[in-house]
């Protein structure tokens, strides 16, 4: 067999490995929508953290983080260190309330949740229909991840698209046989193999590219590119990274529902603590590759990789996504390298089957359930989960084939939209005192969603915008808008009597 | 909450120390700022969690 036909084939026991969960927890699914989209709210400690934190690293974390790392240095960890523990925070402080208020009163998705909250109809619409819209790019980018994996691994014999259909595809038969459950089962192998995936990678390609470790890496750029020590973002982009990746990121949908899954308080949050260890630390590793990489692309290796060859690979593929699966087949034996992209096969599809989830979720029960075929049975309704995995997971594939750019890039559009639910969930899990009603929360939440869609690069120009120079600026511009337009209108408008007794129960279900 | 803030606004301190020359380990003085800062918060937060856990 050859190199890429021995990589190949460890890819696709892979994906054989995991239908087969999906097809086991298939066979355990009772056809409710509690026990279809959040296991009947009965996860332990180590289903929660692996579901939660596999979920939130998707082919952002093994892909394109070494992209940023070879291509930004430092500038990467000092961002993420601080995103990733937010994140884990936020789940501690926030999550755990919104899982004692989805289990006292039933909520199953973020619409659920706030709709009930603001006794809005209008807010759950919106809330699905602009968050599904959303994550589309979070889709796009795990379709992009998955085709570039196959594509390299195989040595171009399958080719990106079709490499992106194929692995797309697995993940969708896992889910449409096991719904979230099978995301859930499969998170947990999905996690320790992408850790360990990247654990492992760092060390054999550090091992062949820098015996001396990471100082000798350090000291070559220190020589070679001096500026790769250095934070090179400014304030700016770091704070909006840091909200968009921290809360933005954990009140998407697929990790919204995360917090529905777990057993009890104390599960959660555990949970959120080995989710903070897990998921800062993978950007150790990550950022030794990344960096071995620019010290290669300086100086280049005769015969294995030319000097310049990062902007060969983005030439060829779009963007510098390319890079770690490209220095995993160049410098590793084939088996190994096939074990390493599947698992950043892992990490791509432990988030795409949770957003095909969430997405068709949001869709089936916010607006099918309500307003197309209400009080059908449970059964058509997750039948017509299942149809819009399909639909959504075929929507990414679209957008994955025009190539759109760096992961990095695109998953910050999904996120800064996210962000954009922070007033109005705070309100909602910190009830001591009505400060925004529906009509601020409405009003709040369109803005701010629109100007991110504004003043983001790859949207804002169809709208001849004066865009910002990345998603995350956006989202925070986004978030200021919307803080001030909801505090606002909520100021000037009468909060309705309805809302202010469900504060009240909220306040019972928080404080007592 | 406050002390989220405070934590989180520590790790903006990199732009003060944001240098290339060799420090902890041979690593960039932002870099080593940011594993410090890094350590420190995660610490931080596992203390805490335990305590309240335990308190739960």
């Amino acid at each position: 067999m050859e190199a890429w036909q021995v990589t190949t084939t460890v890819i696709f026991v892979y994906c054989l490995l995991v239908i087969a969960i999906g097809y086991i927890s298939g066979r355990v699914l009772k056809r409710t929508m509690e026990d279809f989209y959040v296991l009947g709210r009965r996860a332990g400690t180590v289903v929660t953290f692996l579901a939660t934190a596999a979920t939130y690293h998707s082919a952002f974390a093994f892909l394109t983080s070494v992209a940023v790392f070879a291509r930004t240095g430092i500038t990467f960890w000092v961002a993420s260190s601080a995103w990733t523990t937010m994140a884990a925070v936020f789940m501690y402080l926030v999550g755990t309330r919104l899982m004692k208020l989805g289990k006292a009163r039933g909520h199953i998705s973020p619409a659920d949740g706030l709709a009930d909250f603001y006794r809005s109809e209008l807010l759950r619409v919106l809330v699905a229909a602009i968050m599904a819209l959303f994550v589309i790019a979070y889709i796009v980018v795990q379709a992009v991840g998955l085709g570039l994996i196959l594509d390299i691994g195989s040595g171009g014999a399958i080719p990106y698209a079709y490499g992106s259909l194929i692995l797309m595809l697995v993940a969708t038969i896992y889910m449409i046989l096991g719904g979230l459950r099978a995301a859930y089962w499969t998170d947990v192998l999905q996690g320790v193999w992408m850790y360990l995936g990247i654990v492992v990678a760092a060390l054999l390609i550090i091992g062949k590219l820098a015996p001396g470790g990471l100082p000798e890496v350090m000291d070559q750029l220190r020589t070679l590119r001096p500026a790769l020590l250095t934070m090179q973002w400014d304030p700016q982009m770091m704070l909006g990274s840091i909200l968009i990746y921290g809360p933005g990121l954990m009140l998407l949908p697929h990790l919204w529902i995360k917090y529905y899954v777990a057993r009890d308080e104390k599960i959660l949050k555990a949970s959120a603590v080995g989710t903070a260890l897990y998921l800062s630390s993978y950007y150790i590793p990550a950022a030794m590759i990344g960096l071995s990489a620019a010290v290669v692309n300086a100086v280049g290796m005769p015969g294995v990789l030319e000097k310049g060859f990062m902007d060969v690979l983005r030439a060829k593929y779009g963007s510098d996504d390319a890079i770690m699966a490209t220095m995993i087949t160049t410098f590793l034996h084939p088996v190994v390298a096939g074990f390493l992209l599947a698992g950043a096969a892992a990490a791509a599809m432990s988030t795409l089957d949770s957003f095909l989830g969430s997405t068709s979720l949001l869709l089936t029960r916010d607006i099918y359930q309500r307003y197309v075929r209400p009080g059908r049975s449970e059964e058509e309704y997750v039948l017509v989960s299942r149809a819009l995995m399909l639909v959504w997971m075929l929507v990414g594939w679209y957008f994955a084939l025009l190539k759109p750019g760096l992961i990095f890039d695109i998953t910050a559009i999904a996120v800064a939209g996210g962000l954009q639910l922070v007033p109005m969930t705070l309100q909602m899990v910190i009830p001591k005192r009505k400060v925004i009603n529906k009509h601020g929360a409405v009003a709040g939440f369109v803005v701010g969603s629109i100007l991110v869609a504004l003043f983001t690069v790859q949207t804002g120009k169809y709208f001849g915008m004066p865009v910002t120079y990345h998603a995350a600026v956006a989202g925070l511009i986004g978030l200021s808008a919307n803080i001030v337009v909801t505090l606002l209108v909520s100021s000037a408008t009468k909060t309705p009597q309805d809302e202010l007794k469900i504060l009240e129960d909220y306040k019972r279900i928080l404080y007592s | 909450m406050l002390l989220v803030i405070i934590a989180w606004a520590a790790a903006f301190g990199v732009y003060l120390v944001n240098r290339p020359d060799a420090s902890l380990l041979g690593l960039s003085v932002a870099y080593a700022y940011s594993l410090l800062w890094w350590v420190v918060a995660v610490v931080l937060f596992v203390v805490y969690a335990v305590i309240d856990l335990r308190g739960a």
